[in-house]
């Protein structure tokens, strides 16, 4: 199989690693395409062979979704796919090929004082990376997602075919919202070769606030009792030195900004102690943990921390972000299925980050399936007949 | 379907619980043969008003062991053919559907049935301090399951998004009439997004049984400015700048000054300046220390863009009349001819004083009157052209100048709409944008969905093939440059 994979991107870019494993199934190949055409090429080839495929950017975010489905598979790293990046700041609109580094896209974007949310992520990952893993951080709300700033992709499809959704225009209802459908999918239907994506003006001012208090409980109580007097862009309840912090970020009008820090609870803190609160939900588990995010609506903060802290006990929760509707613990792996079990009584969202290769999960990592798995199982069999885009990766096993 | 079997469909369907009536007579039907959209028309053999999900799913089921087709329609208002009902089919009209279901003011969404119209909305959760964002110009009369079919998007779309950042979750009545939620109510992902690709599908993915929305708090303040310029192209170049410099208006509309002369000689006359050739619209709102300085520096953009006027609503009842004349525009158009064809079409907004030339260029070609009404902000053009359907050298006319606006649009790089829709007006037009390989994913995820396709056939997506047929040089909107 490799030598087809040869064919395709040359030998210097395709390597065969003696022991390697992702995902749980057994690595046969890393391949590094070049382009856009190279990688449907590989997509194809790997359809014909029905071997199944993980494709990736720089490997960031390698630790989400369930094991494979899989005894072996091809690591497709688009890290070569990284030539076109182009700004243009008077549209507010940029494009990107999938492998281009969040911090080269970040640099370009200062340059021009503008920013995205993707540049809130590492820089260390990929723009193609974070689309289809729309990973959850600090600063996700039900405002900031991902996908509401994606406004076109070219993607290469399991049959070897290339295929564009959405435009590169700010508006736009041509067709089904494939873009959506491709977001957040982790590569289980297509794979992100390029991307075209909305541009914001740099906030005219950030500040950070944080104040200390005694426990959990206290913190969501203070938070709720500051809400209505400012509209921050994240939020966040941290444990800090046997209590927690409560850190508000706030962007925008600097006499707006300083308004409303005015009302809020503590102390200017500086963007470094929010960069504190996004790192720690980007590193992936040690070993033997895995790192479970609860969800449900803001209001149902307080009683989501209560069913974490009755399932694992309270000294799990690393954190608690109102402005999400979520909280996140760190819990050993075997007792994931109690968690999973519990949010499912509670109605809540449950999603679990394991350690890389961390070996075969003891339940679903994406908890109870959505009422919609069986149309979802419908799509991804239209996308991947053969079942090659990382197969059982995906929310029910898809 | 006609005859004995139309009749004993239609007995099957008034059997059904919770189905209000079922009009079958020729002229009940007459009305709902086309929607906004004139240029298409089609005759369903019955049209049934379902008053809950359960019964959208039995008269789903009905059609399915009748294997005729079903086409779901809100108030008719869509610019499109999205509604436009297929030869015999049952329109299934979900405007008595029309119950707020729940409003959740700490989470800030309302749960509510399709039928509830987009206004009703706004005006029940205001004395919470909140508001439905996604504005239609018909949001007097749309509603929500419309909108959420079409994706509508707005004079306000430029700050607040179309309507899909606003759904979080849907009750949906599948085509093969099962029930399923997509999207979660708390907004949190949890697989594939169907959701969102069901928001915009026209209809043709399943029907909405109810909805729940996002709400936004109501501003702190308001500020609405008007800005008169010489030229269509100054004000283009105002709105550029104001992008350029970041500043977020909740709202950058442009009209030309055909626009001005029909509104300002009609009821909706709004005091606009008759000497200009332009007028930009813009609205600011969120705090009022930051609206203050957002007003000034527009201000000075637009000077700086050579208006000739710079005018500030000073009260809420000026702030309003500002509004009336660009809201009252469509019907003002009334005035010039029996009939009007409202196109919609999106490009990059730098390129919107060159396209909107070509565009008048084209018609003057023809002869034919037009119109421009923009969503400036968002690149979003509606030209207006005025005909007389009866005249059939005129609706042949029309119909050419239409499929010429849009090869301007997608030749800048632009798209085939911005609000509107595709319906049956623009499927076959698809091709110029997307290529065979691009649309089948489209297909894929309707045969997932649709697979008998009885649900809204024919619409949005052309049939495969149909791209090489009816374009052979298509190439795909990849290929366009950037």
């Amino acid at each position: 199989m490799g030598a087809a994979f040869e064919a395709i991107v040359g030998a210097e870019h395709v390597e065969r690693p003696a022991a390697a494993r992702l995902a749980g199934a057994r690595v046969e190949a890393v391949v590094r395409p070049a382009d856009a055409a190279e990688l449907a090429a590989c997509l194809r080839a790997a359809s014909e062979a029905r071997l199944a495929v993980v494709a990736c950017g720089h490997g960031t975010r390698q630790h989400l979704g369930n094991p494979l489905d899989s005894e072996e598979c091809v690591r497709l790293e688009l890290g070569r796919l990284a030539a076109h990046l182009e700004v243009n700041p008077e549209e507010g609109v940029a494009s990107a090929d999938a492998g281009v580094r969040i911090g080269e896209l970040r640099a370009r974007l200062d340059a021009c004082g503008k920013t995205s949310l993707l540049t809130d992520l590492p820089p260390q990952g990929s723009v193609g990376g974070a689309l289809a893993a729309d990973p959850f951080g600090a600063d996700w709300t039900l405002d900031r997602r991902l996908a509401n700033e994606l406004l076109g992709v070219e993607v290469a499809l399991a049959n070897g075919e290339l295929a564009a959704a959405g435009g590169r225009v700010v508006k736009n209802v041509t067709g089904f919202d494939l873009v959506r459908l491709y977001c957040g999918s982790l590569g289980t239907l297509a794979v992100l070769a390029r991307v075209t994506f909305r541009l914001r003006a740099q906030p005219e001012c950030e500040r950070v606030i944080a104040a200390r208090f005694a426990s959990l409980e206290a913190g969501l109580a203070a938070f709720a009792s500051a809400q209505g007097a400012a509209d921050p862009a994240g939020a966040a309840i941290v444990p800090e030195q046997g209590g927690v912090e409560l850190v508000f970020r706030l962007l925008g009008d600097e006499r707006a900004i300083e308004d409303q820090a005015a009302q809020l609870p503590g102390d200017g803190a500086g963007p470094e102690r929010w960069a504190r609160v996004r790192a720690a939900l980007a590193t992936p588990p040690a070993p033997g943990l895995a790192r479970v995010r609860l969800g449900a609506r803001r209001s149902d903060v307080a009683e989501l921390c209560r069913v974490a802290a009755d399932s694992a006990g309270a000294g799990a929760v690393r954190g608690a972000y109102p402005l999400a509707g979520s909280v996140v613990l760190e819990v050993p792996d075997a007792s994931l299925p109690q968690l999973s079990a519990a949010a499912e009584r509670a109605g809540a969202l449950f999603a679990a980050e394991r350690a890389p290769d961390a070996g075969p999960s003891p339940c679903d990592v994406f908890g109870a399936p959505p009422d919609a798995l069986a149309l979802m199982r419908a799509v991804k069999t239209r996308f991947d007949p053969q079942r090659v885009l990382a197969p059982g990766r995906f929310v029910g096993r898809i | 379907m006609a005859g004995a079997g139309a009749s004993g469909l239609v007995q099957r369907l008034r059997a059904l619980p919770e189905v209000a009536e079922v009009l079958a007579r020729p002229a009940e039907l007459f009305s709902y043969e086309s929607d906004g959209l004139t240029l298409e028309r089609g005759q369903p053999s019955c049209v049934a008003f379902p008053t809950s999900t359960e019964a959208i799913a039995a008269i789903v089921h009905v059609c399915n062991e009748a294997g005729v087709a079903f086409v779901p329609r809100g108030a008719g208002t869509g610019l499109s053919g999205g509604a436009t009902p297929v030869e015999g089919c049952v329109v299934i009209e979900c405007a008595r559907m029309n119950r707020v279901l729940e409003i959740d003011a700490t989470n800030r969404t309302a749960t509510v049935q399709p039928g509830v119209i987009n206004e009703h909305l706004s005006q029940i959760v205001r004395p919470l301090g909140l508001f439905y964002a996604p504005d239609p110009s018909s949001q007097s009369a749309c509603t929500i399951g419309g909108n959420v079919a079409e994706n509508s998007g707005g004079p306000h779309t430029l700050k607040y998004g179309t309507t899909s950042p606003h759904v979080l979750e849907l009750e949906v009545v599948l085509p093969d009439a099962s029930i399923v939620r997509l999207g979660r109510r708390d907004g949190h992902a949890h697989g594939y997004d169907l959701r969102g690709v069901f928001v915009g599908s026209e209809g043709t993915l399943g029907i909405v049984g109810s909805a729940t929305v996002r709400l936004v708090p109501l501003p702190e303040t308001v500020c609405t400015m008007l800005g008169g310029f010489t030229s269509l192209r100054d004000a283009c170049a105002a709105v550029s700048e104001v992008i350029a410099r970041g500043i977020v208006p909740s709202a950058l509309e442009l009209i030309d000054d055909r626009t001005i002369d029909a509104v300002e000689a009609s009821v909706y006359a709004a005091g606009y300046p008759r000497d200009a050739r332009a007028v930009l619209l813009v609205e600011l709102d969120g705090a009022a220390v930051a609206v203050e300085r957002e007003r000034e520096r527009i201000a000075e953009v637009l000077r700086a863009n050579g208006a000739i006027e710079v005018r500030v609503a000073r009260d809420e009842a000026e702030r309003l009349a500002l509004w009336r004349g660009r809201k009252g525009a469509f019907g003002a158009m009334g005035r010039l001819a029996p009939d009007l064809y409202v196109h919609d079409a999106v490009v990059p907004r730098t390129k919107l004083p060159e396209v909107v030339d070509a565009i008048n260029r084209a018609a003057e070609t023809r002869g034919v009157r037009i119109a421009n009404i923009l969503h400036a902000g968002d690149g979003n053009l509606h030209p207006n052209l005025s005909f007389d359907r009866r005249d059939p050298e005129q609706l042949r006319t029309i119909r050419e100048l239409g499929a010429e606006i849009l090869r301007i649009c997608i030749d800048a790089g632009g798209v085939l709409s911005g609000e509107h829709g595709i319906g049956l007006e623009k499927r076959d037009y698809m091709c110029l944008m997307f290529s065979e390989s691009d649309l089948a994913p489209m297909r894929w995820v309707h045969e997932a969905f649709d697979p008998a396709d009885l649900c809204n056939p024919g619409k949005q997506i052309p049939a495969p093939r149909a791209c090489a047929e009816s374009n052979p040089r298509h190439r795909g909107y990849a290929q366009v440059s950037f």
